[in-house]
Formats: C-alpha cells, sequence, structure tokens
C-alpha cells in the first residue's frame, strides 16, 4: 500500500499555488474525450460534476434516490465557515486553519487544512453568484454568525437551511451542464461494485433500483462523493438512504480506509423516544449562539422532573447547572461538538439528565428576553417549528430536550493531496473522504470541505491525473473485468435472497426483517463504541457484532424478488457491508490507544475527564487495507509532520 | 393507537392498482408517520402477508423533499406547513381509517405502490432555473449588496424542497407554485437579472410542454405546501413572463 | 400554417383581460339601468336605448364586446379541457385541503351566466337585432318583465350567480396579471368584493325598485 500523500513542496502557504502552477492540465480538445464518473449529488459530488462539465469533460453522475437535489447535504441546517472577515473580528486564513486543526484535536494534514481555508472564501462568492440567498443586514452586505470552535463569526448561512441553499446552488450549476449535455444523469442508481482495469478505476456498476438490472459504466476516472457511514449505528441524524456500502466496495478493491472510529456524535439532537424509532434529528449547532445548556444542580429536582412532578420552567435560577458555562467559560455553549457531547453524556451518566435521564435542556428563555421573540423566531424559526412538530412542545415556552447522536464521520477513505485513493483514478470527496477534519470536525466545515473539494480542488487534481490518460481511448464496459464485476455482483445479491429462502423453508418461525439486525448492530456500536470507549467494551463490541452477523446469515429474511423495485433488498445489501465496516471501526478504537476529538477511550483521560492524547506514539493517520472477510485488516501509519503549527493540548476553558 | 389503513398498491409502471386494506395496531402516539408504515412493513414481511410497501422517504427531517403521501384527501396529512415525515400519529383519532394514495398527475406516473417519478421537476430547473456561472471568475460576495427585505424574501421562495405536494394537491395537476418559487427566487436577487427573461419564458414552455395543468387560483398548493411558501410567487412568475413578453427589445 | 403556441399563462393574461373589459362593461350597463328608477316615463333609458342601437361606433363595440365573451368562454374552456387532462387519474379520497372554494364555483358559475345570458338575450337584445319579437320600447319591457315574479327572482339569482363570479375573478385576475403582491393582496380582495358587491347591487335596485312599485 503506497501511502505517499503527496504534499508539494514549499511554506504552507504557497503549496497549493504551487501545485496548481507546475501541475498538468488538459487541453479543451481533448477534455472532451475523457469521461468522468461522479457518484453521488450531494454538495462534493454535484459542485464537482457541475465545474467538471463545465470545463468540458464528459460527466456521468449517478444518485440513489430520484433527483440531486436530495442528496443529504441538503438537510445541513447551521451554516458554512469561510475566512472572510467581513466582520471585522481578527479573522484569517491563518485563523480558520488553525481553528479547524486544534477543533480536529491535531489529527487532521496540515497541508489539506491549510488549502481548505484558503478557498473557503472563494466558495462563498461562487454560493452568491449562483443565487443562493445568504442572510443580509440592513445594509445588504452578508450577515455572519459563529459556531463551536471559534471565537470569531465566520458562519455564513441562510436561515436554518444553509444546506439547502449551497445545494440547490449546486444543483442549479448541475442542471445547467445536464441541459448543455456535458453531464449525464443517472437517477435511483445503487453503486453495487467498482471495476479495476489494470489496477486503474475504469468504472462502476450500479443496480437500478426501479427494475433491479445491474448496469455498468465505463471512464477514465471515478469520483466518489457517497458520504458517511454514521448510519452504522442505526440511529443517526444521516437519512435513511445514507450509507457507507460504495466506500466499503472500494475498500475491498484495494482502497485504503482512513480513521474509521472518528466518529462524530452532536450534542443538539432530538432525544430518543422509543423503539420504532427510524432516525434522529438535529437541532443545529447555530441554536447554541443563543441557547443556553442546563440540568438541575440537584438530583431530587432532576428526579422530580423526569417523574413530571416538576417542570423546567419551575427549577429557580440558582438551582440550575449550566455545566458548560462551568466547565470551559471561554468558550461556554459554544465548546466543539465532541466536548459539549461528552459532557452532557458526564451530567445524564450522573444521575441529573432529564426527559427520559437521557437528556439536558437548551433554553432561550435568556435570549428571548435580551433579544425578543421576533428577533429569536426570525434567526431560528424554522427549527423551532421543527422542534414543536416532532415532540408537540412548544420551545418559546419550554426549553428544548436536546441528547448527542452520531452525527457524521471524520473518517473515510484514504485520500492523498490530490484527493486519490490509493486505487490509481479513483477519486474521493466530501464526507466520503478522511482528510480534513482530523478527529473532530468543527460545525459548519462539513459543507465548506464539500465544496471546497467539489468546485476548487477536484477540478485542478483530475486534470493533473487524467492529463496522461489522453491517449487511452474510450475505456469500453465489455471488457472481461467488468463482466467479472458484474457477475460477482449478481452472485452476491442472488446468494442472499438464496439464503433467505433456504433459512425460510427451514425454520420459517426464527426470521427477522433486515431492519432487525440493523437496530441490533446500532446497539452495539453505541453502546461499546460510542461517545466512550474502552478495551473492555470494544472487545466485548468485537465479539457480538460478529455473534450478530453468524445471527443474521442464520434467519435474515429478504422478501421479493431481484428485478423489481425491492428497498429490503438494498437495505441487505448495505448491511451485509456494515457487519465488516462495524468491526473495522472497533478495529481502529482498539489500536488508538489515547483519547483525542470524537474518540474517547476512558482508559485515557485526564483528572477532569478531558481527552488525553498520545502525540508521542498515535499522531499519525491509521489507513486500513482489506484482507477478506473476515480477515483482521492490516494498518499502514502516515505519520503527520506538523511543521507550521505548534502542538498543544486542546483548551476550551 | 389503532388503525384501518386503506393503502393503493401497484407492482409497477404498467400493471393495474387497487387498495389494499391493513389493519395495525398498537401505534404510540409519539410515532411518525412513516415509523408507522416501518411497523406496517416489519409485520407484512414478518407474518408473511404481503410485499412491503414501497414510499418515498430519506432525510425524515422535512427537507429533502422526498417523502409525499396523499393522506386521507390532503397531500402530506392533516396538518399545515409540514412534510409526509413530519406527520405524526397523535393527529389522528383511535380507529381512524386512512386513505393512502400516491401523488396523482399525468407527470408524475407511479412507479411501484406510493412512489412516483417526479423526474418532471428536473427538467423544467434544467430548462433555466439557475444562474449560469461558471466555476471560479465570480466577484467577491460583498460586492453585490441586496436589500435584506429581497434576500429574505427570495431565501422563502428558495425553501422549495421539490417534493411536489402542489402539483398533487391542485385540482388541474400545476405546477406553478413550484416554478413561481424558483424564479422569484431568483427574480428577487440582482444576480438572477441577467437571464430573467429567458428563465422566464423557458420554464414555462418546459412546464407546458411536460403536461402539467394551469393555475386556476384555487391556491391549494399554497395551503399544502410544506414550507408555507406564498401565491405571491406565482403571481411574480406571471409578472415576469408578462415582462419578458414585452420587456425584451432584440431580434429573435 | 402553423398556429401560433399560446402559452398557458398567455391564455390565462387573455382570459383575466377579457374579464377585466367585461367586468367594466357591466358597470357601464349597470349605470345605464339606473335610468329606468327616474320617474320619467323612460324618457332617459330609451334615448339611451335608442342611442344604443344606431350609432355605429357603438355597433362595432357591440361587435369586440361579443367576441371579448367567446374568447373568454373558449380560452377558459380549452384551458379548462387541459386542466383535466393533467390529472388522468383522480383521488379516491375527496380533497379536504383549504382552498378558495370561488375557483372550483368559476367554471360552473361561468356555464350558469352564460345560460342566464341566453334567457336575458331572448327577453331584450335579440329583441333589438329582431331575432325574436316582443316591444321594442325596452323601458316598458323591462318594468313588465320584472313585475313578473318569477322573472324578477330569477334575475336576481342571475345575479348572485354574476356576485360569485366577479369576485372571485376580479382578485384572480390581478393575480394573472401579476399585480397580486404581498402588500396590496388583502386590499385587492377586498376591492374585489366591493367592485362586484356595488355592480350586482346596482342590477338588483332596478329590478327590485321596479318589483315593488307593482306591488
Amino acid at each position: 500500500m503506497n501511502l505517499d500523500s503527496k504534499i508539494p513542496a514549499g511554506p504552507l502557504a504557497e503549496k497549493w499555488t504551487n501545485y496548481k502552477a507546475s501541475q498538468k492540465l488538459v487541453n479543451p480538445a481533448n477534455k472532451r474525450k475523457l469521461d468522468i464518473i461522479v457518484v453521488g449529488t450531494g454538495l462534493a459530488g454535484a459542485s464537482a460534476a457541475a465545474s467538471l462539465g463545465a470545463m468540458g469533460f464528459n460527466v456521468d453522475i449517478f444518485c440513489i434516490q430520484d433527483s440531486p437535489r436530495r442528496a443529504h447535504s441538503i438537510a445541513a441546517q447551521g451554516g458554512i465557515n469561510a475566512a472572510k472577515n467581513y466582520q471585522n473580528d481578527g479573522d484569517s486564513v491563518e485563523r480558520l486553519f488553525r481553528d479547524t486543526i486544534k477543533g480536529g484535536d491535531y489529527r487532521a494534514r496540515e497541508a489539506n487544512v491549510y488549502r481548505l481555508a484558503e478557498v473557503s472564501g472563494a466558495i462563498i462568492d461562487q454560493c452568491v453568484a449562483q443565487g443562493v440567498p445568504f442572510a443580509r443586514d440592513y445594509g445588504g452586505l452578508l450577515d455572519n454568525r459563529s459556531f463551536g470552535g471559534a471565537q470569531v463569526s465566520r458562519t455564513f448561512y441562510a436561515k436554518g437551511q444553509t444546506g439547502q441553499q449551497l445545494l440547490l446552488g449546486a444543483y442549479g450549476a448541475l442542471s445547467r451542464e445536464i441541459a448543455r449535455g456535458t453531464v449525464h444523469f443517472h437517477e435511483r442508481r445503487e453503486m453495487m461494485d467498482l471495476v479495476l482495469v489494470d489496477g486503474r478505476a475504469r468504472g462502476i456498476i450500479v443496480r437500478n433500483l426501479v427494475t433491479g438490472d445491474l448496469e455498468r459504466y465505463a471512464a477514465h476516472a471515478v469520483v466518489l462523493a457517497t458520504g458517511g457511514y454514521g448510519n452504522l449505528y442505526y440511529l443517526s441524524t444521516n437519512a435513511m438512504n445514507s450509507n457507507g456500502s460504495a466506500a466499503w466496495v472500494c475498500h475491498r478493491k484495494g482502497a485504503a480506509f482512513a480513521n474509521p472510529c472518528y466518529v462524530q456524535i452532536h450534542p443538539t439532537c432530538i432525544p430518543v423516544h422509543g423503539d420504532y424509532q427510524s432516525k434522529l434529528t438535529l437541532m443545529s449547532e447555530s441554536l447554541r449562539n443563543d441557547g443556553r445548556i442546563w440540568v438541575p444542580k440537584k438530583k431530587e429536582d432532576a428526579e422530580a422532573i423526569r417523574t413530571g412532578k416538576l417542570k423546567p420552567t419551575d427549577i429557580s435560577e440558582a438551582n440550575r447547572d449550566y455545566y458548560l458555562e462551568r466547565r470551559y467559560p471561554a468558550f461556554g455553549n459554544l465548546v466543539p461538538r465532541d466536548v459539549a457531547s461528552r459532557a452532557a453524556k458526564e451530567r445524564c451518566d450522573a444521575g441529573y439528565g432529564v426527559g427520559t435521564g437521557y437528556a439536558v435542556y437548551l433554553d432561550f428563555a435568556d435570549a428571548i428576553r435580551r433579544l425578543g421573540r421576533d428577533t429569536i423566531e426570525e434567526k431560528y424559526g424554522n427549527l423551532f417549528q421543527m422542534y414543536q412538530k416532532i415532540t408537540d412542545e412548544n420551545p418559546y415556552e419550554t426549553p428544548m430536550m436536546i441528547y448527542p447522536a452520531i452525527h457524521y464521520t471524520m473518517g473515510g477513505l484514504w485520500v492523498d493531496y490530490e484527493l486519490q485513493t490509493t486505487i490509481p483514478g479513483l477519486f474521493a470527496a466530501g464526507e466520503a473522504n478522511f482528510s480534513d477534519h482530523g478527529a473532530n470536525r468543527l460545525g459548519a466545515s462539513a459543507l465548506m470541505q464539500g465544496l471546497a473539494d467539489g468546485y476548487f480542488v477536484l477540478p485542478y487534481t483530475l486534470q493533473n491525473y487524467l492529463a496522461d490518460q489522453i491517449n487511452v481511448g474510450k475505456i469500453s464496459s465489455t471488457a472481461p473485468e467488468f463482466d467479472a464485476a458484474e457477475e460477482a455482483v449478481r452472485q452476491r445479491i442472488e446468494n442472499l435472497l438464496k439464503n433467505a429462502a433456504l433459512r425460510q423453508a427451514q425454520e420459517p418461525s426464527n426470521m427477522q426483517t433486515v431492519d432487525h439486525f440493523h437496530k441490533a448492530l446500532g446497539k452495539i456500536m453505541w453502546e461499546y463504541c460510542g461517545m466512550a470507549r474502552n478495551t473492555e467494551s470494544l472487545t466485548k463490541a468485537k465479539q457480538l457484532v460478529a455473534e450478530l452477523e453468524d445471527e443474521f446469515w442464520k434467519s435474515v429474511y429478504v422478501p421479493g424478488a431481484v428485478n423489481e423495485m425491492n428497498p429490503e433488498l438494498e437495505k441487505a445489501c448495505r448491511l451485509e457491508d456494515y457487519f465488516e465496516l462495524a468491526q473495522l471501526v472497533i478495529a481502529d478504537a482498539l489500536h488508538r490507544e489515547e483519547s483525542c476529538g470524537g474518540h474517547f477511550r476512558t482508559e485515557h483521560q485526564t483528572a477532569d475527564g478531558e481527552t488525553l492524547r498520545d502525540d508521542e506514539h498515535f499522531m499519525y493517520v491509521a489507513a486500513w487495507e482489506y484482507q477478506g472477510h473476515g480477515q483482521p485488516e492490516t494498518m499502514e501509519k502516515e505519520p503527520l509532520n506538523y511543521e507550521h503549527i505548534q502542538i498543544a493540548t486542546r483548551n476550551y476553558k | 393507537m389503532r388503525f384501518t389503513l386503506h393503502i393503493w398498491r401497484q407492482e409497477n409502471a404498467r400493471a393495474k392498482g387497487h387498495f389494499e386494506t391493513y389493519p395495525i395496531d398498537n401505534i404510540s402516539a409519539e410515532c411518525s408517520f412513516l415509523e408507522m408504515l416501518d411497523i406496517l412493513n416489519e409485520r407484512l414481511i414478518n407474518d408473511r402477508i404481503a410485499h412491503p410497501v414501497c414510499f418515498d422517504n430519506d432525510c425524515r427531517e422535512g427537507i429533502c423533499g422526498m417523502c409525499g403521501l396523499y393522506i386521507n384527501g390532503r397531500p402530506h396529512g392533516n396538518d399545515d406547513g409540514i412534510t409526509t415525515c413530519q406527520l405524526h400519529m397523535r393527529k389522528f383519532n383511535d380507529g381512524d381509517d386512512i386513505w393512502i394514495e400516491p401523488w396523482r398527475a399525468k407527470v408524475f406516473p407511479i412507479i411501484r405502490d406510493l412512489v412516483v417519478d417526479r423526474s418532471a421537476f428536473d427538467k423544467i430547473i434544467q430548462a433555466g432555473g439557475y444562474i449560469s456561472t461558471t466555476t471560479g471568475g465570480v466577484p467577491d460576495a460583498n460586492t453585490i449588496p441586496i436589500p435584506k427585505h429581497n434576500a429574505d424574501m427570495a431565501m422563502d421562495a428558495a425553501s422549495c424542497i421539490g417534493c411536489g405536494a402542489c402539483v398533487a394537491a391542485c385540482k388541474n395537476a400545476s405546477a406553478m407554485l413550484f416554478v413561481g418559487a424558483k424564479i422569484s427566487h431568483l427574480a428577487l436577487l440582482p444576480q438572477g437579472q441577467i437571464e430573467a427573461a429567458d428563465r422566464v419564458k423557458n420554464m414555462v414552455a418546459k412546464m407546458d410542454e411536460l403536461g402539467f395543468g394551469s393555475c386556476t387560483n384555487t391556491y391549494a398548493c399554497e395551503a399544502e405546501c410544506p414550507k408555507l411558501i406564498k401565491r405571491q410567487n406565482i403571481s411574480r412568475l406571471n409578472r415576469q413572463w408578462l415582462g419578458s413578453l414585452f420587456g425584451r427589445d432584440r431580434k429573435e | 400554417m402553423n398556429l401560433p403556441k399560446i402559452h398557458s399563462i398567455s391564455k390565462k393574461v387573455l382570459v383575466a383581460l377579457l374579464g377585466a373589459f367585461l367586468s367594466l362593461f357591466l358597470l357601464f350597463h349597470a349605470s345605464a339601468n339606473l335610468c329606468i328608477l327616474r320617474n320619467d316615463g323612460g324618457a332617459w333609458y330609451n334615448a339611451f336605448c335608442d342611442f344604443m342601437g344606431t350609432n355605429y361606433i357603438v355597433k362595432a363595440f357591440e361587435i369586440v364586446l361579443f367576441g371579448a365573451l367567446l374568447l373568454h368562454i373558449v380560452l377558459t374552456i380549452w384551458l379548462a379541457i387541459t386542466n383535466k387532462m393533467a390529472r388522468p387519474k383522480g383521488y379516491h379520497k375527496p380533497q379536504r385541503t383549504k382552498t378558495h372554494t370561488g375557483s372550483k364555483l368559476q367554471v360552473w358559475t361561468g356555464i350558469l351566466i352564460f345560460a342566464c345570458l341566453l334567457l336575458h338575450f331572448m327577453d331584450f337584445y335579440f329583441v333589438k337585432i329582431g331575432l325574436v319579437d316582443g316591444n321594442l320600447n325596452f323601458y316598458e319591457q323591462a318594468r313588465e318583465k320584472f313585475q313578473v315574479p318569477h322573472i324578477a327572482i330569477s334575475y336576481l339569482v342571475f345575479f348572485v350567480v354574476v356576485w360569485f363570479h366577479m369576485r372571485h375573478g376580479f382578485a384572480a385576475m390581478f393575480q394573472t396579471l401579476g399585480l397580486y403582491n404581498y402588500k396590496y393582496g388583502k386590499a385587492i380582495e377586498v376591492i374585489g368584493i366591493i367592485y362586484a358587491t356595488v355592480v350586482c347591487l346596482m342590477f338588483a335596485t332596478v329590478v327590485i325598485v321596479t318589483f315593488l312599485q307593482a306591488a
């Protein structure tokens, strides 16, 4: 496995400029001869496809839903960071870079993060030109708010629907290219396999989710923008169809998977309320600008609230514990997500939780008193409405209840500076790669990264790769490699159905649905490999997952046939991959004997419960290589060299 | 809670569909409508009664626009300003009969059961629902000041999620609110002015060509829009259309 | 030769403009009718009718008016047919959306108005152009007809139907012409109701007063 990160030479601030100045380009006449496949239509995928199409490449883009506009980027609420310093509050590229590295607990690659900060401003310019209706102040200029892990206001937003507006901007650009014929759009397709020809990524096999047919597409390069694998935990803030399978099949074909144990747990989600629950809903981090988080100071008050004897509004100011403001006076309610999540868990585990015991309050009473209800409504109206629709409680009158939930995965396919994976010709962008957020992602940085990758990085780095491909000619999808890949996928699907049918004939009473197993897997992962982990819990998780997988093959029931719209079959295929992925997440968590960012090992913490890094032994990216089903994966290290930044303990106090 | 569900079942685009009745009990009032359907499907599978009911859904927080069911005579069910996934069972009475139908329109053919094909919306957007920019080479974001009021109105129009409830609710299956929202979003911004005339011309032509009905000012769309997009956007669309007919000074 | 393609919005704009024109005509017609109430033995009214029947400009205008009415009808039927085609299979459950009922009634009130108009023409207009026999003194003709209870009542019903049609049509016209906005939306609707009410009341007053005078 070649883990050459290909970081350009030169001082940090000049690396990207140097790269662009010396990279190879493809001339316009040759661009027309080159085909690119983009999988996924979220911010990264749509922006990449639109940019590449506009440059003149032939692009095929695929999405699992019925329209590119449905990708889960659309659900991002709070905002997008950019080092514009429009507020004159001391922001700069350097500051955004430092905040991001620090927020990621010094586990991200310096050069990538610096480039991200460097192009962040151009993203805002691009989006405004596309007509994204960012919030403005009365003078007509752009407004900002602040997000966790920053002491400046650098977050641009469009009400509580920033992700939607940014995605619609990219969707517009993509639609234009589709109309011009440079991009071909394929809806309701799920990527089932990656096709390698002579060691290079040359195409994909997809399943048409309407007809069930397998289809093959060939190209000179493949871009994976398929998001993260948060749904491994079953209950997450991800969409129902978000899954890790596209990245996982690439991993099986040889792409290294980096830092799988870095999953982000978002502190402000609506708490779990029942077994039938299918997903968790996020309440934007922006709410922490004005909302104050608290639990009762006295256990008996918490107890009384849980049993319904007291209402939150009955607890006097003196009897409330604003624990984030108490523990982290400098950042208060705006500490990074991992810190806020652990603090909530700590309070609830100690018996101060409200609701079902696994919830804390997010209170706007102060803000409403200070700013007036109208201002709060204008800022967060749609979020409050969303909360009320779900919980039937009015957040203007009673505090919101929130609890942490799985939200984002910092881990993903290993990529170099060019966003190329260890498979030549396979690129990964957005949440699907691992590159920019280290062990914890700051709020409003995912949108920034997705668009940076799609608009401003891939259009350059892909050219550098494709420049040698102009003489290859059209890639044929009738090559034997395609036949083999398609046949393998067919076998795999038939196996699932045949196995289910066989078991069904033998002992029909024992059969369970796919969701049954997925829920069980999610519970194991949340319980033993969630917000806090240790050797014991991880070893247990490893064993439980293996047992569950056995059980799955013995008694999963998948109804229906191959050649029809069959959501149960789709879910079964994804779950099959999740079992392997779960083992890798556990293995990675086990090997990383330190706490950093979203990865919190209870053996490694400071006296006051903060993360305790071990820079001497673990300052590296763990890149895992697939060794076959059921085989432990092998790990290689990409050392992280901090040349520019002074490493320090993360301190938000 | 206990309900009797009447659900439209149709095996594929060509098959003839029919209603099927499924009783369901033991449903928590806190359950969302789609979670109730999940439970139904789990039971249909476990008791080997039928193929699970297919319905589109994704984000389940009311923003992706994927879900859309016609429930007891109303798109997205009996509440205002929500999508189907945000509808909760506490909005129903114990013992209710619930009729669940797919969106009905010529332009939204049924794919299976409650899943319909809404690609017509994408085609309308492809006809011009964007501002032509290539990546890079654009001015600094703050060189274009936009009155807050306009930006806010543009945002309200732009919050459309493309779910199709407006078409489903309209007695004419008209897409005027959908088109009006996109036209308004871009017409309210200075960046959108340059292509305004062509945009409205092309989008309306595409809408007509695809076979959507026309607006007869019933405003069912406005009443059912999960994002509460207002009819004023249709008026602005009409204004833009007239402007495109008379306001252009060029040869064609 | 290819017929020029008329887009749905253009059709609707035409319908709206023609509707506006017809509404203005109704105001004019109602104002003229008020002359019947003058206690002058129909001098003013008959003079007016005479002018209307002989002036060439008015005659030309008549063609325009009927053309407008016809086009208004043809275009709406055309739209109604394409609208029906947009949803070949309807819903099982009847719609429960809160909507503006005026719009759903519009086609039906339109058809009713057309039927009533034919009867109205039997009484007056067809007499004028000699298609139907009758009293050419319209003042007498009107007073005679309006004093018959069932005719008076049917005319009053006719005005109610016209009121509904105009009330919805007025605001809808502003909407279709792109003149309905956040600021004046409510005002337009109120003005629409006032306009429809004034015109219909003017018509109705003539009928009611005449009827009461007989009683």
